[in-house]
């Protein structure tokens, strides 16, 4: 210890600090200047790379337990495949791991011929056994399966279905490799033109080509399916150049392609049912005259128009894609004066309900429907939720109203026959029409008999069906064979090709 | 210095134990179910009671709570409910956005906010100085996610100099895409939260200014310049180190936006994502680790802060 000195004497600072600021300052704007100046230097990919965005990502990659069209958009075809198919773009079934199927007299036996030489992503090779666990798994008490021979698989239904080919060509018939033990949640193991190659949550999935596929080869080396759920940010992405094909651009942002010579807008048709569902256990919706009014309340022309046209116009609950269509859409059409009418026959003057609808829908359409029942004295609050609460309040607890939301699945009729699901829509004709067009023993038939049911299900107002949603697809001029339909349930890629 | 050390630890024990408790009831508050999710809109109830039982989401809660924050205390942050991977990995991987986008923010903030904050405090009265205050009001003010739209439309749109958002496949194995991908989101973070910090840094620099250690330095012949940089800015840069402890919520809250409006695969993106889907223990274990970040960053700079000014330390 020394003695304190009175006086100053100048201490020595260390300049270290300023120095490294000054250092860490002059990076960060060198850091700004070439990042600035680095135009768009994107890294040319190589031809045969696709970068494709859809706006809603899976859950998981359990194709066995997960449910939504998420799954089937990306790993269906691509990656898995079934007995049957579907033809791109289309719901016409064409065989693929069976070489062809016979179907016995009675409808209830089908006997599938399995193509050999198709080997799993794992290298074994596709077998009955793979068959049979399989479609035993999926179809449950409906049927039993079995391996007649080595090449061979029969399916010996409880009841005949006509359906059971589109089932096939569906999630349902997708053949997984028995003895395989990946982890389904984060791999695929399939059959398919393409191998899983990486899930990044919140970013993508990336699937390259297969090699040793057993027919035509995949005509891409890479695919990349980005999930982009903003959907500005996904315009944005495509001007960016970022991307080779936008799913399902919002219609409202599809003005932004003005500045881009690069693509092409592409309206795809689809499944996709946009419902308006009446809670038909109900009151008041248990009587058919209030349901009727609200049907003829809507003019979903004035719905189509908002969405700038990415609809058409739908009396029933089934697209012009599936068995079964039928132009219904004279059936309670726009008759505001007769639905105020039906309201007074019915005794309900200013009714007020609540439709619960998932929270990432556009809500000009709401807001439209909103002002039309307004006009007819039924006040309509718009209660928008998580879609997790929406599954848990409607689809479980069936406690609502109305509820909007989009039915994307095709061949979906059957929940109209069953008195159980959220609709609460128990109509025994339309029961036993389903019922007969499932024991059909020819698919006319039975689409006959499915129209015929949807008919009655359109005349009983069981639900209004807003639009039959036709996304846009902002499609790159290199990409070539790119589906121009059914693009928000399935994209197989068979035949895309990219050109320079 | 080791009562202080002991208490200190202490509070943070508390804290974080309390916020585990937060967290873990705020969200089951939550309707919705992930089995339902994971069902979709055409499985059967039966179908759902089946991955009901398979998840284990039918144990009472506290014993869920407990199995919980036993995993932590072990360093074991659990798995996600819907698809089995580690939270520990999938944090990690997110923050390979996040942390670089916070950092990134805050330097770019300082960067706007010191060089000004000293330069404005120290020639106030010049039309220069005010109109800087200005605009920092106004800067200040702005919510986040206008700023980036205005930036994408300035620097994207209009310029074409900067990505309007992704971030590359490779991540940070092509760290100067990475960097590009980052510099807009930043600059929209950095500038409001620059404009915060340059308030604070401006006030500061006034006080240091008229403090009486510095008047006292320019009495014994510094200039006035001389006098703040040497005796002011020390007090000037405790009290933004403080200011910073605070500021790291709220730039986390601004990554959580912002990753949303460029599309970046960052911690905000996937809270989001997973809240929606009701992956709980993926949601808790993800918000229990931010908050931690926070209350364990306020505790060091707490320390830091005792250790570095001396005013601290009397009458220990």
């Amino acid at each position: 210890m020394s003695d304190p000195t009175i006086g100053y004497t100048k201490k020595k600072r260390s300049r270290l600090p300023i120095i490294i600021g000054l250092i860490a300052a002059l990076a960060i704007i060198a850091g700004l200047i070439y990042a600035i100046s680095n135009v768009s230097n994107k890294s040319s990919s190589s031809s045969s790379e696709i970068t494709i965005s859809v706006p809603l990502e899976p859950t998981n990659l359990n194709i066995r337990e997960t449910g939504g069209v998420a799954l089937d958009q990306v790993l269906a075809d691509n990656i898995y495949e079934g007995l049957v198919g579907f033809v791109s773009g289309t719901l016409e079934v064409q065989p693929v791991l069976a070489t062809d199927y016979t179907v016995s007299d009675d409808g209830k036996s089908y006997e599938f011929n399995l193509r050999e030489g198709v080997k799993f992503h794992s290298g074994n090779e596709l077998t009955s056994r793979d068959v049979v666990t399989s479609l035993t798994e999926t179809l449950g008490s409906m049927a039993t399966v079995d391996a007649t021979e080595e090449h061979t698989v029969t399916i010996e239904l409880a009841e005949a279905n006509s359906g059971l080919v589109y089932l096939l060509a569906g999630r349902d018939g997708l053949i997984l490799e028995a003895e395989a033990t990946n982890d389904l949640a984060n791999s695929a193991n399939g059959t398919g033109p393409y191998l899983f190659e990486e899930w990044k949550q919140g970013d993508s999935i990336t699937l390259i080509k297969n090699d040793d596929y057993w027919g035509a080869p995949a005509t891409l080396d890479k695919a990349v399916f980005r999930y982009i759920p903003d959907g500005k940010a996904a315009v944005n992405a495509s001007l960016d150049g970022d991307l080779d094909v936008q799913v399902a651009v919002l219609s409202t942002l599809r003005t932004e392609f003005d500045r881009s010579d690069d693509f092409n807008l592409i309206s795809a048709s689809g499944t996709d049912v946009f419902t308006l569902a009446y809670n038909n256990n109900k009151a008041p919706f248990d009587d058919v005259r209030v349901r009727t009014a609200f049907s003829q309340a809507i003019d979903v022309d004035e719905i189509i128009a908002a969405l700038e046209g990415e609809g058409k116009p739908l009396g029933g609950p089934i697209t012009e894609l599936e068995p079964g269509f039928l132009d219904l859409t004279h059936i309670n059409s726009y008759n505001p004066e007769n639905a105020q009418k039906l309201l007074a026959e019915a005794g309900v003057e200013n009714l007020k309900v609540t439709v619960t609808t998932p929270n990432f829908y556009d809500a000009v359409v709401l807001d439209i429907v909103a002002t039309q029942l307004s006009e007819v004295g039924v006040e309509l609050t718009i209660n928008p939720v998580e879609f997790s609460t929406w599954l848990e309040d409607v689809y479980t607890n069936k406690d609502y109203d109305l509820s909007y939301v989009d039915h994307a699945e095709a061949f979906d009729f059957f929940n109209y026959a069953n008195p159980d699901y959220y609709f609460g829509f128990d109509n025994a004709e339309v029961q036993k029409l389903y019922s007969e067009s499932l024991q059909s023993l020819s698919l006319e038939d039975a689409a006959n008999k499915l129209a015929e049911a949807s008919e009655v299900v359109a005349n009983e107002a069981a639900a209004k069906w807003l639009y039959n949603y036709t996304p846009t697809n902002a499609i790159s001029k290199k990409v070539q064979g790119f589906p121009e339909s059914n693009t928000n349930s399935r994209i197989n890629l068979a035949g895309v090709t990219i050109v320079e | 210095m080791k009562r202080f050390l002991i208490t200190r630890s202490f509070t943070l024990l508390i804290g974080l134990v309390l916020s585990s408790l937060i967290i873990f009831v705020t969200l089951r508050l939550l309707p919705g179910d992930v089995a339902q999710v994971i069902g979709g809109s055409q499985a059967s109830p039966e179908k759902i009671l089946d991955i009901r039982e398979k998840l284990g989401l039918n144990f009472p809660l506290h014993m869920q709570y407990l199995d919980w924050i036993k995993g932590i205390a072990t360093g074991d942050l659990g798995n996600s409910i819907l698809t089995g991977s580690s939270v520990q990995a999938e944090i990690l991987q997110k923050a390979e956005v996040t942390v670089p986008l916070t950092v990134y923010s805050l330097l770019i903030g300082l960067v706007i906010a010191l060089p000004l904050g000293v330069f404005t405090a120290y020639r106030h009265q010049t039309k220069v100085s005010k109109a800087v205050s200005l605009f920092s009001i106004v800067a200040a003010a702005v919510p986040v996610v206008w700023a980036g739209l205005l930036g994408i439309l300035f620097f994207s749109t209009w310029l074409g100099w900067l990505p309007s958002q992704g971030f590359p496949r490779e991540g940070w194995d092509d760290p100067l895409a990475a960097i590009r991908a980052l510099t807009l989101p930043a600059l929209t973070i950095g500038l409001i939260e620059g404009a915060i910090l340059f308030r604070f840094v401006k006030s500061a620099t006034f006080a240091a200014l008229d403090a009486e250690h510095v008047r006292a330095a320019m009495s014994r012949g510094r200039t006035r310049f001389n006098a703040l940089i040497g005796h002011g800015l020390p007090a000037v840069g405790l009290s933004i180190i403080s200011m910073l402890g605070l500021q790291i919520a709220s730039l986390l809250v601004g990554a959580v936006v912002i990753e949303q409006l460029f599309n970046l695969p960052g911690l905000g993106r996937m809270l989001i994502v997973d809240v929606g889907n009701r992956d709980l223990l993926k949601v808790q274990s993800t918000l229990f680790v931010l908050t931690a970040v926070i209350l364990v960053l306020g505790a060091l700079i707490d320390v830091v802060h005792r250790l570095i000014d001396p005013r601290m330390r009397i009458g220990e």
